[in-house]
């Protein structure tokens, strides 16, 4: 069960249905239940779904111990040994995926039981017990509210990764019915799928036929599978976010914007503030700061900033290359610090002002060149085949092949048009997110351009997205981290 | 207080009047990205079902089951205009067994034949293509006769989804880099109903590589005598794959419950072995039916046929291969099957149709049949 297929949302009005039936204080079990069910589905093994309870109902007792345990060192130790065991899996995944991705093809891998949105709920779970040791918060008391909030079936697959304070009460406290939750989660929802099925999805066709024959696209086609790849990635875990935010609407819930237009940032440092926002505040939380932050110089600074990344690159993935990608992060970071002088004055000899349109397009397009480039290495079969790639894109002159039809070897032109007015459209919906709510603009609009609107939008993703029959339907991807 | 409440229904009703608008929507774009089927020219799926669907009840006698080899071979038409039979034609391109039996299954909701006529061409596989299904069933109507073949068509091609039936969106929407004028202007392949299943081919094959098979010594001896050659004479018989046994069974059954004559047929087609024919034989005995192969010396010759020039290719046969076999199943259902003549309008106003068809086929206009319709 994927967050676009009709049976989730059959699950979804049926949960809908009973919450809002339900007395306010029991709604949260309609949560739960939902919850449950969705994970049953979801999970291809039961020993899945036992692994699943088995660290709810472990990190919920061990919250409670950490409260119980006066003694700072006692608490300290016992913090750590409930994040360690509530974690194991999560690690023993990476450890092993690391160690297996060294090994000959033929040699019989371990088979590991990975629970449906391991990566997720590890992080969830882990700010939940420091935040109890820190007495941020207080342990929930209620194992089933506390699986309720572990489990929440919109963003327990992909995140974003909540916090306990933000999310917990919305959850366990009844909403009241309120037809404009309806309508806005709705309006989400429809916007989630134009993202995945117009740009993600189709992106995808040519984004995985350039990476997989690698050695047959030099050049100009390795621009285009760069450029592509950083946009689906993008729309398609936007699209899963916005999908998640919808589902929780419809029932009055908020969940945090986990995007806040990434391409648009001016330097590596801001698109880190702008992409996976709750990713990156998990990390500044519970890894950088831990370790010292920037309180305790530059060079711990920066060697903090490389283990934070080097963190982020493995809860992405088990491979070498996903270490590289992070450990490329730090070194942008690092190296646009040190340049940051150098830059400016470059800045000025040219006469590129601060804050002027010259000055912040220049910033933001090298900005995703740099974050493109590491997309590469990140999407590639292997780091060996991503540098090749990159070597490729920025020594081999190709760009006829940009014009001359022979992309539409690897997609009908018809797509190529449809697919570049979509990222057009998000361009511009963006742009306009920037300054204020389309939301609140759309709302604004006499019923007939509202309708017009969704209608129009729901017309076009039927006829001209890309799913069902003849496609293989992308899961979204960060699903696999 | 009452004020908002009034509100909040208000806003409920706008929304309901919104998702009413959207169903609406989706089912027109369903309409139009749906396939219709198009065999030949013609528009057989959407005009041979819907025309089906829009018979009068119990008015239809006979029905005509089976592959494209049927729809080309069976002209209702040429059946009411020679011997007042009134039949219709529920033949799709590649026509399993399974699905011969569900759009049975149909037509007795509405119908009550007399004789059912198989072409049993298509016993030889489980099933056709992926598009045989989707040209047999896109415009079944929904019921649970409908569920069932969905379910069917689901377990024999895991790619299809039954939620791609009722949504086919899922299926068709890839089509929008191909739809036509036809798919927007649905009224305009009304015209084609008039051929009741009936697909009209104006080719003539032109080759003589068809090879009779004989049933008996005689008949070897007779060929040798004229100079033919005949298939070879064996033994052997094909095997029916496990699904069309089972489906033929249930066929048979069916009509033998109901009270119809089921009768067995094959058209002239290079394609058809002796060991196809031994088994549709084999069939036929174990079942008590009769079954006219006219690959077979046999019928063949008493059908007169010319397989140069009334087939238009090498499984179909046209014009007036057609006519030919019609004039011989017509006498059998006329006289054998006691199969009365009845006047009808639902005929009777379609006929200038096929006069026109034919008289294009005479004077050697290979047109699509289609243009000569939509004139």
């Amino acid at each position: 069960m994927t967050y676009i297929s009709l049976e989730y949302y059959i699950l979804v009005i049926v949960s809908l249905i009973v919450y809002y039936f339900l007395p306010v204080g029991r709604r949260w079990i309609a949560l739960l239940t939902g919850s449950a069910v969705f994970y049953c589905f979801a999970a291809s093994d039961i020993r899945q779904y036992v692994l699943f309870v088995c660290t709810i109902a472990l990190s919920f007792a061990g919250a409670l111990w950490i409260e119980a345990v006066p003694e700072p060192k006692k608490r300290k130790a016992v913090l750590w040994s409930v994040i360690l065991i509530s974690a194991a899996p999560l690690l023993i995944m990476k450890v092993t995926g690391i160690l297996q991705g060294h090994l000959r093809e033929g040699v019989e891998r371990i088979p590991l039981i990975v629970p449906v949105g391991l990566s997720f709920y590890t992080l969830q779970i882990i700010s939940y017990l420091a935040d109890v040791y820190r007495g941020k918060i207080r342990a929930q008391r209620n194992p089933l509210k506390y699986a309720l909030f572990i489990s929440f079936f919109p963003q327990i697959v992909q995140g974003p990764i909540p916090r306990y304070e933000q999310l917990g009460w919305q959850l366990f406290e009844g909403r009241n019915f309120n037809i404009d939750n309806i309508v806005r989660g709705s309006q989400r929802i429809l916007w989630g799928f134009f993202l995945k099925l117009m740009i993600a999805d189709k992106a995808a066709v040519a984004v995985n036929e350039i990476f997989n024959n690698y050695r047959d696209y030099e050049g100009a086609y390795v621009w285009v599978a760069g450029i592509l790849y950083s946009i689906q990635l993008y729309t398609d875990f936007l699209a899963c976010t916005t999908i998640a935010q919808g589902v929780a609407e419809l029932f009055g819930i908020e969940i945090v914007d986990n995007f806040r237009h990434p391409y648009f940032a001016v330097s590596v440092q801001d698109f880190w503030r702008r992409w996976h926002r709750s990713l990156s505040e998990w990390l500044r939380d519970y890894v950088y700061i831990p370790l010292g932050g920037n309180r305790k110089g530059t060079v711990r600074k920066y060697i903090n900033l490389c283990i934070t990344f080097l963190v982020s690159g493995l809860w992405h993935g088990e491979g070498i290359r996903f270490l590289f990608w992070g450990g490329l992060h730090a070194f942008y970071q690092i190296f646009g610090t040190c340049t940051a002088p150098l830059r400016n004055r470059v800045c000025e000899i040219v006469k590129l002002s601060e804050g002027t349109f010259s000055r912040r397009l220049y910033q933001t397009l090298g900005t995703c060149f740099w974050v493109m480039t590491a997309w590469i290495i990140f999407r590639a079969n292997s780091l060996r085949s991503g540098l090749h790639m990159i070597r490729s894109m920025l020594t081999v002159v190709n760009p006829w092949v940009l014009l001359n039809g022979s992309l539409d070897s690897i997609m009908p032109y018809q797509e190529w048009v449809l697919l570049s007015a979509s990222i057009l459209v998000l361009f511009f919906v963006s742009r306009a997110q920037e300054k204020g709510s389309v939301r609140e603009w759309i709302s604004e609009q006499h019923l007939t351009v509202r309708w017009g609107l969704a209608l129009a939008c729901i017309a076009i993703i039927m006829i001209f997205g890309t799913y069902g029959f003849g496609y293989d339907a992308q899961a979204f991807i960060y699903g696999g981290f | 207080m009452k004020n908002t409440s009034e509100k909040s229904a208000l806003k409920v009703l706008k929304c309901l009047i919104f998702c009413l608008l959207a169903a609406l929507m989706a089912h027109g774009i369903n309409r139009v990205l749906k396939i219709k089927g198009q065999e030949y020219g013609v528009y057989s799926s959407y005009a041979q079902y819907g025309g089906f669907y829009e018979m009068e009840k119990k008015t239809v006698d006979v029905l005509f089951l089976g592959s494209s080899h049927c729809y080309c071979g069976f002209s209702p038409q040429e059946f009411y205009d020679r011997y007042g039979i009134r039949s219709y034609n529920l033949g799709s391109s590649r026509q399993s067994t399974w699905l011969s039996y569900y759009w049975l299954r149909e037509a007795l909701k509405t119908q009550a034949p007399q004789a059912v006529v198989m072409d049993v061409y298509y016993t030889r596989v489980s099933s056709g293509d992926e598009s045989s299904v989707q040209k047999a069933l896109s415009y079944m109507k929904w019921s649970p006769n409908k569920a069932e073949a969905v379910r069917t068509a689901v377990k024999e091609f895991p790619e299809l989804t039954f939620k791609s039936f009722l949504l086919p969106n899922i299926r068709f929407h890839d089509r929008w880099k191909e739809l036509d004028r036809e798919d927007f202007m649905l009224s305009e392949l009304e015209p084609y109903k008039a051929l009741k299943g009936y697909v009209p081919l104006p080719d003539r094959y032109g080759k003589n590589d068809f090879k009779m098979i004989g049933e008996s010594e005689e008949d070897f001896v007779a060929a040798s005598k004229a100079g033919i050659e005949l298939q070879p004479k064996t033994d052997e018989y094909a095997e029916w794959p496990d699904t069309s046994k089972d489906y033929m069974g249930r066929i048979a059954d069916l009509c033998k419950e109901k009270g119809i004559d089921l009768i067995l047929v094959k058209t002239p087609t290079v394609r058809w072995t002796a060991e196809d024919h031994n088994a549709a034989v084999k069939f036929a005995e174990e079942y008590g039916l009769t079954f006219y192969d006219f690959n077979a010396c046999r019928y063949y010759e008493a059908l007169n046929y010319d397989y140069a020039q009334d087939n238009a290719d090498e499984g179909h046969a046209n014009v007036r291969g057609a006519e030919k076999i019609c004039g011989f199943i017509g006498e059998l259902l006329a006289g054998e099957y006691n199969v009365e003549a009845v006047r009808d309008d639902q005929w009777e106003k379609t006929a200038h149709f096929m006069e026109k068809i034919k008289k294009e086929f005479e004077n050697g206009e290979t047109g699509e049949a289609a243009e000569s319709l939509s004139d």
